[in-house]
């Protein structure tokens, strides 16, 4: 009897406390965590779209991505290879120094040294001159049109603030010590950072001497990650947080039934895509040891027309994602509207695989992640069951995906006959999906590094090398298309859909969801309390 | 006496070199951190230059021996995910281990005993109903209680929160959150899941040794003086069964010190396990190495602890040259 009772007090003592609730706190559980705040270090959408709210570049984007002045008023090409940027006035650091010419070209500086992964946003031969206190020009050797396409995440910091904190070179990721001042941050933007504990919590709050007018009425942020999706889940259902990014897939049902939250969607921009090692002479993993079945244009659109992308987006992604007929999204290419898919037609697919001499069909295995994309695993599958209608037995490898890439990359000389693979395009331009996934490559690598099948057709290299200094935006579009169509022709990848980001938000708080899945505080909105609510 | 303990000091040490070594095998195959780590604009010479700077390229006997010369000089490495030095990183986990560690056993015990008791007195009808539920909350997966859990407390009643740890406070260098309410709020679903298997176990082993013990003579001849029922069983019988509970327990807590990852990671409670799984996930070898040897030392301490109990419980033990001495009879 005693154990009974010691049990009940026990338990009694647990149950009496119900979770705190702040009104003026928003409250954002995520599935990634935040490690260091070293703006230049990591070029990862979660984190720089994170420091988004606490750092600005001389470019923002808006909510549909559109280009928007940041810290620079506006720009113009003085010559084809000449950039000047017109500053802001009267902005501040949260550390109260202000803003000027010279950090813009020390945070430029430090974002190509070693250490930073963002000197890729920055042309090699650019050089960068101070013209006064708040004008700044950019050199090139030669044209680079796009070259503002990716500086919103360019992030500017204060001079005098590295010097004092030890943050003149950018901290390497793999540094043996994280400096303290690596988990410090000062910015401009309309949020600065209170307390940070890497991968754990981290608090932000308004900041109120910001130069823009805060269209949010948020006081302050706590951003914890949730990596358990039925965790994140109950913790917006129990009103522990407002908002989870992303939603769980498979825990739309539950919460579409609570009354209490909603789910939010937007297309992303990563496209989830097929990889065929067209590259070796032979099935490596495959059934056909003399052949390469790939190489053949036949074989690759049979697996196109074979693939159902209208049933994965179905039964797989449940109604959340765009079928892609190209390697990029529509919002970012201007003559996307020119492309179809090649249509799901497995006689066609039959047909062809025919006439190419494989009949009787081949086995060759698909290497997937399995804790990457949204339903990555379940997608190969599918994609497995399909081919296996045209005579292709397809073994799915699902591993997680540090293992993936570990195989699938130049780092083990891209060890994979099939494979799947997303890319969100950096640049926000299609130049990229020439560059990294669709122009020739040798075996180590060199050329486009991340074409994971080996796809190769030169004259998409040529054009390539045309649309990198073309100025004429018309004259580039029609360039890209030409490229985009022979890989479309020619099957060489095989796109399927970009998937939604899906956030689960609480009932009462308002949320704007931009497709390049940057979280940014400022576009949330808490309910409005009323005058006589409690404080 | 001094050989013994060195001896087995030896042996103890041997282990937990064992288990470094079989950590640093595994910290190779969770696979290539270097993508993780660099953009995705990032040129293969600049990855093979990071996989050589992070010493990737080096035989695993040679990492192997490098490493052990630097935990010998207390240096366990630095994550190659945040920098951070690992053991950073083990000391804020720790705490957070040790409260679900200690909430957990505890309420295991405090549910366990009278289960177990009961499983043992009880025969048909109802009284059958306590080896019922063992036989059922042993065989719950943690992670179904813990859905389970969070359905009912979190989202369906809304008194306790379904992640975190709350409020922790440190007094004396021990940082708990066993002393504020949100705390123990925030502590109370994992406890409780965790708890439930390990209760059902405790139970199964308490009702065992009962049942074993109430066959003894010295129960009978107890009886037989008309001694009451209650008074036999918690001076005899109870007071025998203990020492065979004693190393269950210390196990399982060692258990739930360093490898509760079920329980950790769906409750978003960043301890060891949470640390261990997350290293898993980043391929962060230093971390992953680091854990585990934390755990292999839990389990050593914890070993130790259970000595030292069966000592206390077992007053046989305490006797010199060993032979048992006391009631039993053969």
């Amino acid at each position: 009897m005693r154990f009974k009772k010691a049990f009940l007090m026990f338990a009694a003592g647990f149950l009496a406390f119900p979770a705190p609730a702040i009104a003026d706190t928003l409250r954002i559980a995520t599935r990634g965590d935040l490690n260091l705040l070293d703006p230049h270090t990591l070029n990862e959408t979660f984190t720089i779209g994170i420091l988004g709210n606490v750092m600005e570049g001389l470019t923002r984007r808006d909510k549909n991505l559109r280009i928007i002045p940041g810290l620079a008023t506006s720009w113009q090409l003085v010559t084809p290879t000449r950039w000047r940027f017109n500053l802001r006035k009267d902005v501040r650091f949260h550390d109260g120094s202000p803003f000027t010419a010279d950090d813009v070209i020390f945070s430029l500086t430090r974002a190509r040294r070693p250490g930073s992964q963002m000197r890729v946003r920055i042309p090699p031969d650019a050089e960068f001159a101070r013209i006064d206190e708040h004008t700044v020009e950019v050199l090139l050797e030669r044209p680079d049109p796009i070259m503002h396409y990716d500086w919103d995440n360019l992030y500017i910091m204060s001079k005098a603030w590295a010097a004092r904190h030890g943050m003149n070179e950018p901290h390497l990721a793999t540094a043996n010590a994280a400096a303290p001042s690596a988990l410090l941050a000062n910015g401009t933007g309309p949020f600065r950072i209170v307390t940070h504990r890497p991968g754990e919590r981290t608090v932000f709050e308004r900041n109120p001497d910001w130069w823009d007018a805060a269209g949010h009425n948020i006081a302050r942020v706590v951003l914890t990650p949730i990596q358990a999706p039925s965790t994140r889940t109950a913790a917006l259902v129990s009103g522990q947080v407002d908002v989870i990014v992303p939603a769980p897939i498979d825990q739309l049902e539950r919460l579409r039934r609570t009354p209490r939250a909603r789910i939010e969607h937007a297309t992303e921009l990563r496209t989830i895509f097929i990889n065929l090692d067209s590259f070796r002479d032979n099935l490596k993993y495959g059934n056909l040891k003399d052949k390469n079945p790939f190489k053949d244009i036949r074989v690759r659109k049979a697996i196109y027309h074979a693939i159902d992308v209208a049933a994965i987006r179905k039964y797989i992604m449940r109604g959340f994602s765009q079928p892609a007929s190209l390697l990029i999204s529509e919002k970012l290419f201007a003559l996307a509207h020119e492309f179809d898919r090649h249509p799901f037609d497995l006689e066609t697919a039959k047909r062809l695989i025919g006439d190419a001499g494989y009949a009787n069909g081949f086995r060759v295995t698909m290497d997937c992640p399995n804790d990457r994309y949204v339903n990555d695993e379940a997608i190969c599958t599918a994609v497995s069951h399909m081919l296996a209608k045209i005579g292709i037995h397809v073994d799915v490898r699902a591993v997680p995906k540090a293992r993936f890439f570990q195989r699938v990359t130049a780092t083990s000389g891209y060890d994979s006959s099939m494979n799947l693979l997303g890319w969100t395009p950096g640049t926000m331009d299609g130049l990229e999906i020439l560059t990294y996934l669709a122009g020739c490559r040798d075996e180590a690598g060199n050329g486009a590094l991340f074409n994971l099948g080996g796809y190769c057709n030169p004259e998409i290299d040529r054009l390539a090398g045309r649309i990198r200094v073309e100025t004429d935006m018309g004259t580039r579009n029609r360039l890209l298309a030409d490229a985009f169509r022979i890989i479309h022709d020619e099957a060489g990848i095989i796109p399927l859909h970009q998937q939604m980001i899906l956030w689960g938000v609480s009932r009462d708080v308002r949320v704007a969801i931009r497709a390049d899945n940057q979280i940014r505080f400022d576009l949330m909105r808490l309910p409005e309390r009323s005058a006589d609510a409690e404080h | 006496m001094m050989r013994l303990a060195l001896s087995a000091l030896l042996l103890r040490t041997t282990a937990l070199l064992m288990i470094v070594f079989v950590a640093f095998l595994s910290s190779a195959e969770v696979g290539d951190p270097v993508h993780q780590l660099v953009s995705q604009h990032a040129s293969q010479s600049e990855r093979e230059q990071l996989h050589h700077k992070l010493g990737l390229d080096q035989p695993v006997h040679e990492r192997f021996t490098a490493y052990i010369v630097r935990i010998v000089n207390g240096d366990l490495g630095h994550s190659l995910k945040t920098g951070e030095p690992v053991s950073a990183m083990l000391r804020r986990a720790l705490p957070v281990s040790l409260d679900l560690c200690i909430a957990a056993t505890c309420l295991a015990l405090l549910l366990a005993l009278p289960l177990g008791v009961l499983a043992t007195t009880s025969g048909t009808g109802p009284t059958y109903l306590p080896g019922a539920i063992l036989a059922a909350t042993a065989s719950f997966p943690v992670f179904v209680l813990a859905i389970l859990a969070m359905a009912v407390f979190s989202t369906g009643l809304g008194i306790l929160p379904p992640s975190g740890t709350g409020r922790m406070d440190t007094i004396a260098g021990w940082t708990t959150g066993l002393l504020s309410k949100s705390g123990l709020a925030a502590l109370a679903l994992p406890a409780l899941v965790a708890a439930i298997p390990l209760s059902a176990l405790f139970a199964g082993v308490l009702r065992m040794e009962l049942e074993t013990i109430q066959k003894k003579f010295y129960i009978t001849a107890a009886h037989a003086r008309g001694l009451p029922r209650r008074y036999i069983l918690r001076n005899h019988a109870l007071a025998n069964a203990w020492p065979a509970l004693i190393p269950v327990i210390t196990i399982q807590a060692a258990n739930l010190m360093a490898f509760a990852i079920v329980t950790e990671t769906t409750f978003q409670r960043p301890g060891l396990g949470w640390l261990i799984f997350k290293a898993m996930e980043n391929a962060d070898g230093p971390v992953l190495v680091g854990a585990i040897l934390l755990a292999g030392l839990t389990f050593w301490l914890f070993g130790l602890l259970a000595d030292l109990l069966l000592l206390l419980a077992d007053p046989r033990l305490r006797v010199a040259n060993g032979r048992p001495r006391g009631t039993e009879v053969p």
